[in-house]
């Protein structure tokens, strides 16, 4: 479960980001964040990650309020996370394996099941025939898959991507949101800020739609597209607590 | 129960395996990484290594010094002049009496014609003395001092213990060459401490400034390490065992460039000390010395890495 209460937040620039901002998603949804350009999107996922904090409000994750947490806290809240970003932040000088290991070894984990997992989450995104190789030698949209296994192989509970396609063409952006869709049929709670919305238009999840930091619509796609028609998959969607 | 309990200690004692796996592939890494830049890692060590032996050596000089004019030296030496009325019976009593005090080496007694005859074989006072109606010289006690740990203080209580003695007139201490190597020794080992403290400071700011030029080229890779969940502990680890491994490599240079200027200075020093005759063997940096320089150099190497990664990799936050 991730909530937010009527969190704002200020750059120390002045900037108002995110004014006011309340919802809540559930443990095993899916849902989308979408907005303009400077709306308010990976502010709003940073302060999830205590990458800032709020300036006013609370955040809550399974229940707990996290915006007081100490800088000793904050690691472990972190691996809760798996997140994807945009430009798949790997690191250049390991390989595959070695990048998609590495939430594994900050966790701890023995060397035997370090391989397995990694084995397990690159099969995942059909990687497992690269994991000797450097990042540089793949495609965007395998460097991207390599960043989906990292954030996804100490099996989180959340998973939160950040712009995930946006480098890619439709089709390689169409797998990577069958692979976030994939990850939640599991019991993986999804959380992905895009402005694509031909991408949002086909999928039958909420999103939460901001404005110059205001969330002003939280429902399907539909409501907030002027394209697609309802989709027909509505009662399949977990009933969802909101408070705009 | 006992199933649960079997796994539990199981994956405490994996954990505690990854752990340990962990830290040995942490610390082979960063040997490498030192490895990978010959040239600079090297400078660097031998600029903390001079840093180190400065010091070390100084305190080596001053240890000579002390052992050459230690015990067997017996630069202290005290003579107590005895009243006229005392016979020769008494003041060998008071010698033994005197060989018996613990700061006390030896005690001789000099009898009056002795001092006579020992007097009379200098140049030029042949018959000086016989020509006089009685002797006038008086008894004395040599005592020698054993002055290894003597301080001046030290020195003046026992002249003002034997001036007390019955039968003892006057003490004449011939202090000056004792004082003089005494505070030049303190001072020496005063220097050695102070260098010691600056250059130590030197070394760990060396070290500490390596270790940030070190985080700021794994800038990036700290960040997305931070970001995917990563403890400051964790992250700091390898710039530890960067400042170990550099710490321990300036030490070992450290003792060696102690040894070979030891073998210079041993080899200079032997033919002054076969032209003088002298049996005189020079105090060098033994096995303690060379373990108590490798722990120094350790530790200061990880201090001064800790102060460092502490503080830099702290500055390191995710936008
Ligand atoms: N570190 C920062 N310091 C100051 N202002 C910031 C900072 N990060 C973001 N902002 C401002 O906050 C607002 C929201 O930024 P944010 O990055 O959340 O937008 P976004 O919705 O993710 O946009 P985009 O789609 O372009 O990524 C913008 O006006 C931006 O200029
Ligand atoms: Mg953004």
């Amino acid at each position: 479960m991730i909530a937010f209460e009527q969190v704002t937040k200020c750059y120390t620039s002045g900037q108002e980001a995110l004014s006011d901002v309340s919802f809540s998603i559930k443990t095993g949804e899916m849902a989308f964040v979408t907005g303009h350009s400077g709306a308010g999107k990976s502010t709003l996922l940073k302060l999830m990650m205590l990458i800032e904090r709020p300036t006013k409000g609370h955040i809550l994750i399974n229940d707990v309020t996290v915006d007081g947490f100490s800088h000793r806290q904050i690691p472990l809240l972190r691996r809760k996370f798996g997140i994807v970003h945009q430009n798949h932040q790997l690191l250049s000088d390991r390989s595959v394996f070695d990048n998609v290991a590495l939430p594994l070894i900050i966790a701890g984990f023995a060397p035997r099941d370090v391989g397995r997992r990694v084995r397990g989450a690159l099969d995942k995104v059909n990687l497992l025939g690269k994991e000797k190789q450097l990042p540089e030698m793949l495609s965007g949209g395998e460097q991207q898959r390599v960043g989906i296994a990292r954030a996804v192989v100490n099996k989180p509970p959340f998973l939160i991507a950040d712009e995930p396609t946006g480098n890619l063409d439709p089709e390689l952006s169409a797998q990577i949101m069958q692979i976030f869709k994939d990850f939640n049929n599991v019991g993986v709670t999804v959380l992905v800020a895009t402005h694509d919305l031909a991408l949002l238009a086909r999928m039958p999840h909420r999103s939460l739609t901001l404005r110059e930091g205001k969330l002003i619509g939280s429902g399907l796609p539909s409501s907030s597209m002027h394209h697609s028609p309802a989709q027909p998959h509505d009662e399949h969607q977990p009933s969802v607590q909101v408070d705009i | 129960m006992k199933p649960s309990v079997q796994a539990q200690s199981d994956t405490a004692q994996s954990g505690f395996m990854a752990w340990r796996q962990h830290h040995r592939s942490v610390a082979i890494e960063s040997l490498v990484r030192l490895a990978k830049h010959p040239l600079s890692s090297f400078v660097t060590m031998l600029v903390l290594a001079i840093a180190i032996t400065l010091p070390s050596s100084l305190n080596l000089v001053v240890r000579n010094l002390s052992h050459l004019l230690g015990p067997d030296s017996s630069t202290l030496q005290m003579s107590l002049y005895l009243s006229a009325n005392v016979s020769a019976s008494e003041a060998q009593k008071l010698a033994s009496q005197l060989q018996g005090w613990p700061e006390i080496n030896q005690a001789v007694y000099v009898s009056p014609s002795e001092a006579k005859q020992a007097f009379e074989q200098r140049e030029g006072f042949e018959g000086l003395i016989d020509s006089l109606p009685t002797n006038p010289l008086p008894g004395l006690i040599t005592l020698s001092v054993k002055s290894a740990t003597l301080s001046a203080e030290q020195a003046d209580k026992i002249e003002s213990k034997a001036l007390q003695l019955d039968g003892v007139a006057s003490v004449k201490m011939d202090l000056q060459w004792f004082q003089r190597i005494s505070a030049i020794v303190v001072l020496l080992n005063q220097l050695a401490a102070g260098l010691a403290i600056l250059l130590a400071t030197g070394v760990m700011l060396v070290v500490g400034n390596t270790i940030k030029l070190a985080i700021d080229s794994r800038r990036e890779e700290i960040i997305v390490i931070k970001l995917i969940g990563a403890t400051n502990a964790f992250i700091r680890r390898p710039f530890l065992y960067l400042g170990l491994w550099l710490g321990l490599g300036a030490a070992l240079l450290a003792v060696l460039l102690s040894k070979i200027s030891e073998c210079a200075l041993t080899y200079a020093v032997s033919s002054v000390i076969d032209a003088y005759g002298a049996n005189i063997t020079l105090l060098t940096l033994g096995l303690n010395d060379g373990l108590l320089l490798l722990a120094c150099g350790a530790s200061l190497g990880l201090a001064g890495a800790w102060l460092a990664a502490n503080h830099h990799i702290r500055s390191l936050e995710p936008q």
